[in-house]
């Protein structure tokens, strides 16, 4: 299937090579608007007449400067993102917005492009979302929705019209209605979860329209035959999964993630923005209450998520990714493993760093062991030899 | 000054069991008497009760007459008894790994640790409410264990950071802290005044509230009057390990008559002593600090290099967030004035740049000639940075604050002799 391989094959390629669009987008004039993190709304982004790109970390890259710098108990995520803006892979931007979960770097690069370090380093704006529902906060999210608005107007030189705005969300909530679609055949088993994760992730680095018609020519190609019965596995994961290590090889050992709670995969679309309220009161909805991030959206929700996917019947087991930079997941987990033992649910926990060669040995190893238990009880039950 | 092992070996004893201060041992048996009351009133009368972080406005409970603890100075009396690696292991059996911030959550331990009954002070009783910061998800997870209310406070970010935020503290405050992030601060506290009054049964008498704003900042002025002693006097009056203890001891019930008459104890005792020459250490040679937390769960270590080299500990973040953090001047609304007195503190201390700044400032202030900086806290490379290139060498000290299970007391010794003979010594020559 020729168009299949072309639809994939590219938004695999800009899943693999994240700067290749921005790349493109620039050598035809356009103008980029980097975010830092998920909660940045794309969509003002689009409306203001910029390429919106999200800035990924790269653990794999040796972060020489950022250890210079920065201190172990920050998280490796930030490590990884000042590295990238030491090596100026920013200094194509025009403007870099960063959500709330990423004020320490914000902090760092302030001050070391103070000390005149980082020359080529574009103007930061701080988006201090608190993704919350208290009332209390309200008044603050309208007003920093507000902020970034005008502040991308400034950079634009025009104001952003309704007009533009609206085609902007329509555009966005396009994406997401097929990354949804993807979600609902990737749970009935017709697609890996590391293609589901390249083909979610390539979102965030492509124009939206380029994106949407790319995942929808896919999800057009791929009613094909389910794969082989194999454990239906849902992941959870304290850190931010930029890449596909975890996916890999807990399908190589003979496993199949249905969902992960993280936003570079399942969590990535949430609903759409709504198109019956006003733009601005529609987008602060949407970001502060319906978009996953590192850690901080509303961690009810997140919770409820997880506990209601892992009690699926389809769920044939749960692998917490708990590395150990970790400082606020794990507080949760004993809860979260207690519901599951309740449940009987089979459950693996992975401590160690994936992102090292050690930690993918462990990891490759535990999952094998795990998968083997899954298959094993599964005879059990079924009272016959395989 | 040399002296033979036997004298050098009294020396050490009577170093150990010496407390310099009167007002340590005030300060002590207040406590005591202090939390004995307050178990008693809980326990026994079912008053309602309160557990708060570090940077929550207890003057609101205070204005309340809501019995309350937080949860880090409980912490500090647990490392300071020594029980912080068996607390940690503890809630290492619960499931909550050991990479996971031991900071505040030692104190939830002894509250749910059923079966050791050998607890700090006889242990911490169950809270009917619980405010701490958004992002401390271990008091969250705890007050939902025990079925208190929970208050948290989402923290805005600093987005227009000032170096020398310490000189515009006291009337600046609404520029240095930002009139939006005050204000949802101050949406924040309503809430949480509203929990609280749930709880007391009474509404807040805000005449009362600005009375207690008010005698924080009298207090605090009273250690800006010690810091100053400190940092002027020939030698070190009072050990570092005494001030930490009387200024937090003192700063976890700021507000109260006790807590500003205790420090108005403090800075007279400190005063007397500078005036009369009576030093921590007589035969000072080397001043140093602490950048960063302070080591809580040793705080005598230190004495050993008093003997060894007449190095002495002169300084302390402590002491000086006191002085420079709190003091808010010039309020028409006392909450508010609360508002900006939390809406940055401590994170002031860890900020790029202004961690530094400050850092290099209490450096000069204090005439130290290098520092101790313990591993894990955010923003110390930075300042430990910053120190180094004004001269102050500094050392990366490789251990928890507060959880004992790190300590290894010949390799550490073997460690701080090694900076003080190689990087100090040859620093202070220059
Ligand atoms: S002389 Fe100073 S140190 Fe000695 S008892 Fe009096 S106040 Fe305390
Ligand atoms: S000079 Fe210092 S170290 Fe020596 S005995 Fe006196 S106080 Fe102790």
């Amino acid at each position: 299937m020729p168009l299949e391989a072309g639809h994939f094959a590219k938004l695999k390629a800009h899943y693999t090579d994240r700067a290749r669009a921005m790349k493109q987008a620039r050598a035809q004039g356009g103008r980029i608007v980097a975010r830092v993190g998920s909660a940045v709304p794309a969509e003002l982004i689009l409306a203001a007449g910029f390429m919106p790109v999200l800035v990924a970390a790269d653990r794999s890259r040796a972060a020489p400067t950022a250890a210079k710098y920065i201190d172990d108990v920050v998280p490796p995520e930030t490590h990884a993102l000042f590295e990238a803006a030491a090596q100026g892979d920013f200094d194509e931007v025009e403007l870099l917005v960063l959500s709330r979960v990423y004020d320490k770097l914000y902090f760092y690069l302030k001050e070391i492009y103070r000390q005149g370090l980082l020359p080529g380093l574009p103007p930061l704006h701080m988006f201090d979302l608190m993704q919350n529902r208290r009332a209390a906060l309200t008044r603050y999210n309208e007003d920093r929705l507000l902020d970034l608005r005008l502040r991308l107007e400034r950079a634009a030189g025009a104001p952003i019209s309704d007009a533009a705005l609206r085609e902007a969300i329509v555009l966005c909530n396009r994406a997401r209605a097929a990354q949804r679609a993807l979600l609902d055949l990737r749970w009935q088993g017709h697609i890996d979860g590391e293609a589901a994760m390249q083909a979610i992730g390539a979102g965030y680095f492509m124009h939206p329209a380029d994106y949407a018609e790319a995942l929808e020519g896919y999800l057009a190609q791929l009613h094909a035959g389910k794969g082989a019965a194999r454990p239906r596995l849902l992941l959870a994961t304290a850190e931010p999964l930029t890449h596909t290590t975890l996916h890999e090889a807990v399908e190589r050992a003979g496993g199949r993630i249905v969902a992960e709670d993280d936003w570079w995969g399942a969590r990535a679309p949430g609903g759409d923005v709504s198109l019956d309220l006003p733009p601005m009161e529609a987008l602060l909805a949407k970001y502060c209450f319906d978009t996953a991030t590192a850690d901080s959206y509303p961690v009810e929700d997140r919770l409820a998520w997880f506990e209601e996917a892992a009690q699926r019947s389809d769920v044939d087991g749960v692998i917490f990714y708990i590395p150990p930079s970790d400082l606020q997941y794990g507080w949760d987990y004993p809860r979260l493993r207690a519901r599951l033992q309740e449940q009987a649910k089979p459950f693996l926990l992975i401590r160690q760093d994936a992102s090292t060669s050690s930690g993918r040995v462990h990891l490759a190893e535990e999952a094998a062991n795990f998968i083997g238990q899954i298959r094993g009880s599964r005879v059990d039950k079924a009272g016959a030899a395989p | 000054m040399s002296m033979n092992p036997e004298d050098r070996e009294s020396s050490r004893k009577r170093h150990e069991a010496q407390t310099q201060l009167d007002v340590s041992r005030t300060l002590r048996a207040y406590q005591k008497q202090w939390f004995a009351n307050l178990r008693r009133e809980v326990i026994e009368e079912g008053r309602p009760f309160a557990i708060s972080g570090p940077n929550v406005p207890h003057e609101i409970w205070e204005a309340l007459d809501i019995p309350f603890i937080t949860d880090v100075w409980y912490t500090g009396l647990v490392a300071a008894r020594r029980q912080s690696g068996y607390y940690s292991d503890f809630l290492t059996r619960e499931g909550y790994h050991e990479n996971l911030s031991r900071y505040s959550a030692l104190t939830w331990a002894v509250l749910l640790d059923e079966e050791n009954t050998d607890k700090p002070w006889g242990g911490v009783p169950r809270p009917s409410l619980v405010c701490t910061s958004q992002q401390d998800r271990s008091a969250a997870v705890m007050a939902a264990r025990v079925g208190a209310v929970f208050v948290p406070l989402e923290t805005p970010v600093l987005d227009k950071p000032q170096l020398d935020w310490w000189k515009r503290s006291r009337w600046q405050w609404e520029d240095l802290d930002g009139e939006h992030r005050i204000d949802v601060m101050l949406e924040q506290y309503r809430e949480l005044v509203s929990a609280s009054e749930a709880i007391a049964g009474k509404k807040l008498d805000i005449d009362l509230l600005r009375e207690i704003v008010d005698r924080v900042n009298r207090q605090e002025e009273l250690f800006d009057e010690v810091r100053d002693i400190i940092a002027t006097a020939p030698k070190l009056p009072v050990r570092l390990g005494e001030v930490m203890s009387q200024v937090m001891g003192i700063q976890w019930h700021r507000g109260t008559e006790w807590a500003y008459e205790q420090a108005r104890a403090f800075r007279d005792e400190v005063k007397h002593r500078a005036d009369n020459q009576m030093w921590a250490c007589p035969n000072e040679q080397y001043r140093l600090m602490y950048v960063g937390q302070g080591l809580w769960q040793n705080l005598g270590f230190f004495t050993e290099f008093e003997e060894k080299y007449g190095a002495v500990f002169v300084r302390s973040n402590y002491l000086s967030i006191a002085v420079d953090g709190y003091i808010r001047y010039g309020a028409k609304d006392p909450l508010r004035a609360l508002a900006s007195r939390y809406v940055t503190m401590s994170e002031q201390m860890h900020i790029p740049g202004l961690g530094s700044a400050w850092a290099i400032e209490e450096a000069r202030r204090n005439r130290v000639v290098g520092g101790l900086s313990i591993r894990g806290w955010w923003g110390g490379k930075m300042i430990n940075l910053a120190l180094e290139e004004e001269g102050i060498p500094i050392l990366d000290f490789p251990v928890d604050a507060v959880d004992g299970n790190t300590w290894d007391q010949a390799r550490i010794s073997a460690l701080v002799s090694d900076f003080i003979e190689n990087r100090v010594i040859p620093a202070a020559r220059r």
